[in-house]
């Protein structure tokens, strides 16, 4: 299977060229053509990681890694343009390509109609092909090209329907967001650079141990946080989190390609990928620990509050997105069964998040665009098809066993608590609460949109969706069904355990051996306790939103006191940012305004200014007259040889 | 090389080349019209010639003499496209007084 391997550069450019030719053939490829074209491209690339996944199992477990050019020699900054395929990447290019694939497959149906359909999938094909390059790059300067792909493409489909203010304004968020997350990569990548002189991932991996030691250790922690900065705002985390709610604002394909297969799963992906820089480090592991599970509780917190369909799903996939940052952050502690956890729920959550999202697209496609979930209800006889998926991605994400995030979730859980450090347990018990709350929060949408009397809109039918949207939601089940207990189950099943480890074998040591989880009392404790968990959460989901009335609830709500509100307006986060962060730049950028109006502006308007105006008086010497040049010249030649006469030669 | 002995002395073809220049100028600078500015040209062209030669016998040296021939050459190219523009400009205006084209003032 060399060929394959050797070729595994056409997995990211399928998708990337057949985005160049959407954007310059657009025009003439009509609906749906060009929906079906850009659908192929990514399914070719599917079937191509197939084959990548075949020639990495038959070198066993090796890491292909190719150059395939030069790109920037210049002295001792030598860069090379090549990729890498080995078992962490082929797992990412399961999830990309195929999540991918049939979420093209649904816009096709639910862009149906719209005036841009091909700059739709040009922007879309561009993303897929953005990521892949995020997850095959060679060197850490190839991963940050994706990943400034990713956020520039974000941004372009976040703001797809530009004419909407408020959508735009959703675009350049994510995109200044993500910014500061990048400086973070950035300078965590000049770091590498100063201390390793490469930005190779082999060089840097295998060389860190023994370069980071020592009087440098601390080194270690400064480029861990930094990248850590980029992870918090590509993957979401407290404080860059707030791009990602905003980011639904674009069609619901979209948000389901950056909540599920692309962008916020790079974060923990570039995690995984560094775990030998976080492991040199233990402050790093703390601070992405606590920072990624309290991600994972705020968020939940404020999706509880939440009215619009779309928004609940956005704060929970922060919120899940702060388990798989945890679950990487204790990676390095434990043994690398972290690591395995984060990217299961990467996985398992790719599927049920994206089928989540595109319920949700076929609920607001059904009732004529709209996202207030109080004016849902009763859907469940309406749309047979999207209400029994979205009850199994329900029960996936709330952590139901067998279920695939029962099991994501489960290996996330026991590896915090089995790290034995008191961190790791807390975050563990914040993680058991997060979960509660997942199950809360997740059933009252249920109950909230598909049961209940129907308070829609006058006019409103709301009627199933057609084949292309409804056929990746059953696949997008089966997923999310089938997904947990087909890769990893404690002691029965250890396929992803197993094909991982060589990913985590890089720094030797116990520590980091890979190993399938062992089935013990423990173990069945942390199961029992997070099964508990979520069936409380799904009771009280019950209770509150379905069992009692409306006035009762407002009642006990009011109980409560000033709680409800403050998680309502998302714990004034947003309002928070405008007033530290938005309004002193506001200040900024009107002071530097005026330096540059009356400092800057007056020496070069002055310059020119005098140059004119000694022109001006400059021009009276010009008559226009021959013979008044003629007698200056005649003039000046009588003096110069007046003067050389008197001096006696020149 | 040359024989120079009947001929008058140099000084004398050096003044009259002073001469014929300073005709030349004070023509150039007093004259409106622009034809006899031009022959006023001319002359002075042909005053520093006659220097040249003068000081090129003088001086035993061919260099004088080759450099006049240089300078009738660009002399007659100039005054080809020099009479051209001042029949253009005549066709136009239907005068050549030098202080009518002040058009190009500051």
């Amino acid at each position: 299977m060399d060929a394959v391997l050797e070729n595994a550069w056409l997995i990211p450019l399928l998708p990337l060229m057949t985005a160049g030719l959407l954007a310059l053939f657009g025009k003439f490829l009509k609906e749906p053509l060009a929906g079906w074209i850009a659908f192929l491209s990514v399914g070719a690339s599917f079937l191509l990681s197939v084959a990548a996944w075949i020639g990495v199992t038959d070198e066993e477990h090796e890491t292909f890694t190719k150059k395939v050019f030069d790109w920037i020699p210049a002295g001792g900054f030598d860069i090379s343009l090549g990729y890498r395929v080995d078992p962490l990447t082929v797992v990412m290019l399961f999830l990309i390509t195929g999540v991918g694939a049939l979420i093209h497959l649904y816009a096709i149906g639910y862009m149906h109609g719209d005036p841009n359909l091909s700059r739709f999938f040009f922007f879309l094909n561009l993303f897929v092909g953005s990521m892949l390059i995020l997850v095959m790059a060679n060197n850490f300067l190839v991963l940050f090209i994706g990943w400034e792909l990713v956020g520039a493409c974000s941004y372009l489909l976040i703001g797809f329907w530009y004419t909407d203010m408020q959508k735009s304004v959703a675009a350049k968020k994510a995109f200044v967001t993500n910014r500061v997350g990048d400086f973070g990569l950035l300078a965590g990548m000049m770091f590498l650079f100063s201390y390793f002189g490469t930005l190779d991932f082999d060089t840097i991996f295998r060389t860190a141990p023994s370069v980071l030691s020592g009087d440098n250790a601390w080194v270690a922690t400064a480029v861990a946080l930094l990248l850590f900065v980029g992870v918090a705002g590509k993957s979401a985390q407290i404080p860059l989190f707030v791009w990602l709610p905003d980011a639904m604002a674009g069609p619901t394909p979209v948000s389901a390609l950056i909540h599920a297969a692309t962008m916020v799963t790079a974060g923990v992906y570039l995690i995984v990928r560094s775990n030998v820089l976080f492991a040199l480090s233990d402050i790093a592991s703390i601070v992405v620990v606590l920072v990624g599970i309290g991600t994972a509780l705020f968020a939940a917190l404020i999706a509880i509050g939440q009215y619009n369909i779309k928004k609940v799903l956005a704060y929970s996939t922060v919120s899940q997105l702060g388990y798989m940052v945890a679950a990487a952050g204790i990676g390095a502690r434990g043994d690398a069964s972290g690591y395995v956890a984060a990217q299961f729920h990467v996985l398992t959550h790719g599927f049920f998040k994206a089928l989540l999202f595109l319920c949700a697209g076929a609920v607001i496609h059904a009732m004529h665009d709209e996202e207030d979930m109080r004016k849902m209800g009763g859907l469940a006889k309406k749309l047979p098809v999207t209400y029994a998926t979205y009850t199994v991605g329900l029960l996936a994400i709330s952590g139901i066993p067998p279920f695939a995030g029962f099991f994501s979730k489960d290996a996330i859980l026991a590896a915090l608590f089995e790290s034995g450090e008191w961190w790791g347990q807390l975050a563990w018990a914040i993680g058991l609460v997060t979960a509660f709350l997942t199950a809360a929060y997740m059933f009252r949408q249920w109950f909230m949109v598909f049961h209940g009397p129907p308070r829609w809109d006058a006019g409103v039918t709301p009627h199933e969706a057609p084949l292309t949207m409804t056929a990746p939601l059953a696949i997008l089940a089966a997923f999310s069904f089938t997904g947990g207990f087909a890769l990893d189950v404690p002691e029965l099943n250890s396929l992803l355990h197993d094909w991982l480890h060589p990913v985590f074998g890089v720094v030797g040591g116990e520590n980091l051996a890979g190993a399938a989880v062992e089935f013990d009392g423990t173990v069945m404790a942390l199961m029992l306790g997070s099964v508990v968990a979520a069936v409380s959460g799904v009771g009280v989901g019950w209770f509150f939103w379905h069992r009692t009335s409306g006035e009762d609830r407002a009642t006990l709500l009011e109980k409560l006191g000033p709680l409800p509100r403050v998680v309502r307006e998302k714990f004034y986060v947003d309002q928070t940012v405008e007033k530290v962060v938005q309004k002193p730049g506001y200040a900024l950028t009107g002071v530097l305004a005026t330096a540059d109006q009356e400092g800057i502006d007056r020496v070069v308007m002055g310059l020119g200014g005098g140059t004119k105006r000694v022109g001006e008086w400059l021009r009276k010497g010009q008559s226009g007259y021959v013979r008044a040049y003629a007698s200056v010249i005649a003039i000046s030649v009588g003096l110069l040889a007046g003067y050389a006469f008197a001096r006696g030669g020149f | 090389m040359f024989d120079i002995g009947n001929s008058p002395d140099y000084t004398a073809y050096l003044a009259l080349s002073v001469i014929l220049f300073m005709i030349g100028t004070m023509g150039f600078l007093l004259r409106k019209n622009t034809i006899v500015m031009f022959m006023c040209v001319e002359l002075m062209l042909n005053a520093v010639n006659l220097a040249l030669v003068a000081f090129g016998r003088e001086l035993g040296h061919a260099g004088g003499q080759i450099f006049v021939f240089f300078v009738l050459v660009v002399a007659a190219a100039e005054v080809m496209v020099g009479l051209a523009i001042l029949v253009a400009i005549y066709r136009r205006r239907l005068r050549v007084s030098a202080d009518d084209l002040s058009n190009l003032s500051g």
